[in-house]
This record gives structure tokens, sequence and C-alpha cells, in this order.
């Protein structure tokens, strides 16, 4: 019995009204204001073994170009005109988080060995070439994520131990600060599109966080367990029984930030406010488990699932009546159009939530044996005491 | 003698020279330097009697090992607070004990050195601010011979940023190996960090530190005893010259 893939991720093109999503080997192009295909998947290769080949999505500034990757550690860029590949390169190691630079010349990747490498954008001569690239910033755990500032002098990194590094760029070995508060791997960071001297953050801690990071101060940190607690999955150990933000989806238009968590029934909706305070708007419902989100040229609230039943819908849109956001019914044209969707099949469905591993209470070293005469106590694990 | 005042055994505190500093090893540490309660380690410095300025650590002895180095040092520079960096936990308590006997036989010395069981390559951030160290201490590190443990190594391009983050602009960083292969890879990246500047024979000889760094150690010791060869590389933390153009 075969079953449909789910859009594991989803991103929105800055200047078309199209979403990229991933769908196991393939990605498939959806027009979102009339919920036609524009890129369908290929007939022929529907059947997959799984793997994620578009784990990670990037586009251009100007939507003109758009880079994939996943656990082939191939960065491939298509032109968006017509998706058809302009180049591929290979990176070293798997790649946790990319973007373009502002003209198009670089994609800035930052791998999960901790190194940040500027491949440039086209293609690979051959395999010294890539063998040359010198790491521009190198964290000794993984990096999670990574953004550059808006004038492009600086580059923010986040790891599994909780730092947001701020590094000049290009001379990534100059640290200038680091935005410390989190308690817990950070797995998301951006600016903030309506203040880009402020950046976002979140992950496995309970909290988004808002930083004036050129200064390494924090300006705001707003707990939002309590909203998204009753939504989560049964936890299946002990990395999975606390919240775990995936993702921040950014609404410029209308200062929204949608938290999208890993294996809850829910997203979060936070506003930012006049006063310039980040604030709880609501909670978004949804019939399965959530994947990713993303916000159309409509401020329409994408949202892609992970159905348990066969039949069950791998999309929900939400759309803002009278200020508060509603999920649009399965019934709708719009949506069951962008339902019935033909996607990548697999006979046995693989984990889609491996991002709890990047919590480290499953690593607890061997009892060590103490010397005799010894009356100190022991350092208890900070996490362990924290989640309790 | 008192309990507290006995010096303690090394034979009780023998680790395996070895530990994996990519695991996590159940470490305590602040989320960030202002959060760090000082007090248990320097409590004659923390908190500042009143009028004076509030003094910080300055030293650092990264994988300090049995503190050989930090109690020579202690009595050298009675007016800097210096601080021992272990992962060991054994290792780590001998030190502890030590610091905490000396400071009873000796009343009033030994109150500016202090040992924490801590993961200097993962958390040096969390501890010191920017600028904040004056010197660095990199003393017979662990070599990590094998080609795919070179990311292990205590000196490597990912963290001499974080040192250069930690060492204020004219501070020092010391480091001796009595293994030319390690040796020539330190000097190798540290030449090559653009914010690191060798310092020259001469100005290594006629740094009062240099002494104890090549003598204090037990590992220092044992080379000398073994009659093997110290090879010493001194750097200083200098201005970004990315800018001057």
């Amino acid at each position: 019995m075969s079953l449909r893939i789910p859009f594991t991720t989803v991103i929105h093109s800055p200047s078309k009204p199209e979403i990229v999503l991933a769908n196991g080997k393939q990605f498939i192009v959806i027009n979102t204001s009339t919920g036609e295909v524009v890129k369908p998947i290929n007939e022929n290769e529907r059947k997959q073994e799984y793997s994620e080949l578009y784990r990670i999505m990037t586009f251009n500034n100007d939507g003109s170009l758009l880079a994939t990757t996943g656990d082939d550690k191939k960065i491939n860029v298509y032109d968006t005109s017509d998706w058809s590949l302009k180049l591929s390169r290979v990176a070293h190691k798997r790649i946790n988080s990319f973007q373009f630079n502002h003209a198009s010349t670089e994609i800035i990747i930052a791998d999960k060995f901790g190194d940040v490498y500027a491949h440039p954008n086209k293609n690979q001569e051959d395999q010294k070439e890539a063998e040359k690239l010198e790491p521009i910033v190198g964290h000794v755990s993984m990096v999670t994520d990574m953004t550059l500032s808006k004038d492009e002098k600086f580059i923010v990194t986040s790891d599994r131990d909780e730092h947001i590094r701020v590094s000049r760029y290009p001379n990534g070995y100059n640290i200038e600060t680091f935005c410390l508060g989190h308690k817990d791997v950070v797995t998301y960071i951006q600016l903030l599109p309506w203040n880009e001297g402020l950046l976002i953050s979140a992950g496995g801690d309970n909290t988004v966080r808002v930083w004036d990071f050129l200064k390494g101060k924090e300006i705001q940190s707003l707990n939002i367990k309590e909203y998204i607690q009753p939504y989560m999955a049964k936890a299946t150990d002990a990395n999975s029984e606390e919240p775990m933000v995936r993702k921040l989806a950014i609404d410029a238009s209308k200062n929204l930030i949608a938290v999208v968590f890993a294996k809850t029934n829910a997203v979060v909706l936070l506003e930012w406010t006049s006063d310039n305070t980040l604030t709880y708007k609501s909670t978004l419902e949804t019939e399965s488990t959530v994947l990713d989100a993303t916000f159309d040229l409509q401020n329409r609230l994408w949202v892609t699932l992970a159905p348990t039943e066969e039949k069950g819908d791998l999309l929900a849109i939400f759309e803002e009546k009278n200020g508060k956001y509603e999920h649009l019914s399965s019934k709708e044209q719009h949506v069951k159009q962008v339902n019935s969707i033909e996607t990548g099949l697999v006979e046995k469905m693989p984990d889609l939530y491996t991002i709890f591993g990047l919590r480290k209470l499953l690593d607890l070293p061997d009892f060590v044996q103490t010397p005799p005469d010894k009356a100190r106590n022991k350092n208890k694990k900070r996490k362990v005491e924290e989640t309790k | 003698m008192s309990e507290e005042a006995k010096l303690p055994q090394k034979r009780y505190y023998r680790q395996r020279a070895h530990a994996n500093p990519f695991s996590d090893h159940q470490l305590d540490y602040p989320v960030k330097p202002e959060e760090m309660d000082w007090t248990k380690h320097y409590p004659q410095y923390y908190p500042a009697k009143e009028g004076q300025e509030q003094k910080k650590v300055e030293f650092a002895d990264i994988g300090c090992g049995y503190g050989g180095l930090l109690i020579s040092m202690a009595k050298a520079f009675p007016d800097n607070l210096m601080l021992g960096m272990e992962i060991r936990t054994k290792v780590e308590d001998y030190v502890y004990e030590r610091i905490k006997a000396l400071r009873v036989q000796e009343p009033g010395h030994y109150q500016n050195v202090s040992i924490m069981r801590m993961n200097a390559m993962k958390f040096l951030p969390n501890f010191f601010e920017k600028g904040q160290l004056t010197k660095m201490f990199f003393l017979f590190p662990d070599p990590h011979f094998k080609q795919r443990k070179h990311k292990a190594r205590i000196i490597s391009p990912t963290l001499l940023a974080e040192y250069a983050y930690a060492l204020r602009i004219g501070g020092i960083l010391y480091t001796i190996t009595d293994v030319k292969d390690l040796h020539e890879w330190m000097v190798k990246h540290l030449d090559d960090h653009p914010l690191f500047q060798r310092l020259s024979d001469e100005e290594c000889e006629k740094d009062p530190a240099v002494p104890h760094v090549r003598e204090a150690t037990e590992e220092g010791k044992k080379v000398a005893r073994n009659q093997g060869d110290k090879y010493l590389a001194c750097y200083r933390r200098i201005e970004d010259p990315f800018y001057k153009q």
C-alpha cells in the first residue's frame, strides 16, 4: 500500500504568487492565487525510496532563482521562470541553512559540521575547486541556521549549543559579539523585515527572543509554551517532551509571525505591535501534525501537514476574516484543488520529526567513579533539572 | 594539620589523558558571562569591596591538567585573577582540593587562582566577555594524532576566532608542546589567523610568564626528565588588518 509523501518544507516566492513544496525526491510548485499546479511531480518517478533531496530551499532576493539542497549534499539552482536547472554544485557536508547574497553572485552555506562557506553561484569547474573553498566561520558544534545582515557586513550563525554568534563578513574570523540567552538548541534565526537591526530567534527552550544583534543585547523574550502545550503529540523519548520550534514564518505586510513547531496539531500566531513588542495573537488548530508553513502574497497562511489517515489533507489554508485567522474548509474549491495534487508515493513513511534529535538529553555519559575522601556534591546537569 | 589543609595525593586523581570534547559531559555553565557567580571561586574578590573596581579573570589556562602553571603563577602575579579549565573530572577535583588546601596553609595567598570543570572548546563565550582576558595558555595540549581527530585539537581555525574574541588586543596567547608535529600545526594556524601575530624569540624570553610556561607544569617536568624538546610559540592579539586598506 503506497502512502502519499507529505510536503516536508514549503517556501513562498518573494515576487510571484507561487509556493514551492518539497516532496521527497522532487518538488512541486503551486500558484497561490489560483491553486493551479505550475510544476507537477514527474509521473514516472512517483513511487520512491524516500530521500529528502529538497530539505532546504531558498529564493534569491528578486525571486528569479531558487536554490535547493538535501540529503545528497548537492546545491541545485533553478530558473524560476521555467523551473529549469541552471547549475549544480556539491558541498562538503550536508547543509543546514543557506542563502544567496544580495547580488546573487554567491550562495553562502552553513553545514552540519559547523562551517560556513561562500560558494560562487556557478557550476563547479572540477572537484579541486570545491576542495579549495575555505570556511568563513566555524562553530565547534553544528550550525543550525544562518543569516547575513542587511548590509552584508555581518553574518549571524546559531548552533546546537545555544549560541548565536555575530561575526564580521567576509572576515568571519573576527567575532563581533554573541547573543546569549537561549537555554536549548537554537533552530531558527531571521532578521525582522520591518526592522532589520533586530534579529528574532527560537528553538528548543520555549521562547521566541528578539535581539539588537550588533550589540548582543536581548530586547525581549516571549515564553510560548502555554500556547502550544495542549497541541503537542505524545513524547516518544526525553528529547521530544518539550516543544521544539522548527521555523518562524513571517508576514512582513501585517507584522505577523507564525511559529511552526515539530509534531504539533497547531501553529501559534504572534504579532509585532505598534509599541515594538512581540505578543501572542492566537493559536491555529490543524487536523493533523504540522510540518511547515508560509504566508502568501495575500496574507493567507499555508500549512503543510502529516496526516495519519490515507486520505487526510496535506495542506491547510488559513485566511484572515474580521481580524482573526480562520481555517478554510476542506470543502472549499481552492483547498480541495491543492489537496488533490498528485504527490510522490512511498511504502513506509520515515520519521518526519528528527529535529527533536538536536536536543542532547539522550547523550548522558556513564557514571564517573569518585576517589576516596570525597564529600563534594556532583554537579547536576542543568537541562535535566529544568525539564523536570 | 586540619583535614581541609592536607594536600591531595595525585594517585587518587589519575584519569586517562584523552577526553572527547564533543560529547556533553554534564557541565554547569552560565547562559552568559553577566550571570556567572564568581563568588565561589574568588571569595576575596567577589563582590568587589566598596570603592574598588571589580577585578575579573584575566588569565585562562585551557586544559590546565594538574594545575602546575596556575599554582606557580598565582604568587608571581598576585594582582591578577586566573582560572584553569579542565574537562576531566578527577583531574579537576585534584586541583580544586589543592587550591583549597593552599589557601588554608598560606592565608592571603592563592585567593586569585581557581579551577573549573569546563569544555573550553564549546563554552568559552559563556564565561568571558569580549576582550576580557590578557593571557591564554595552551600547555602541552592533546595532540589528537589521527587526521580525523584534527577538528578536536584545541588550536584550530574555528577556535582561534573564539580565543581572539575573549583576548584583549595586546593580550598574549602561549603555546608549548613536546610534539613537533603539533607545534607546527599550531604555528601554521596561528600564523594564518589574521588576528594573531607571533612574538619574536627575544620578546618571548622577556615575557615574565614564559619561564612558568616552560617549567611549572607536570607535563613540562616530565618532558625535561625524558630530555625531550619543548617547542614554545607565543602570539599577540592584534587589530583586524582587514580594515587597513
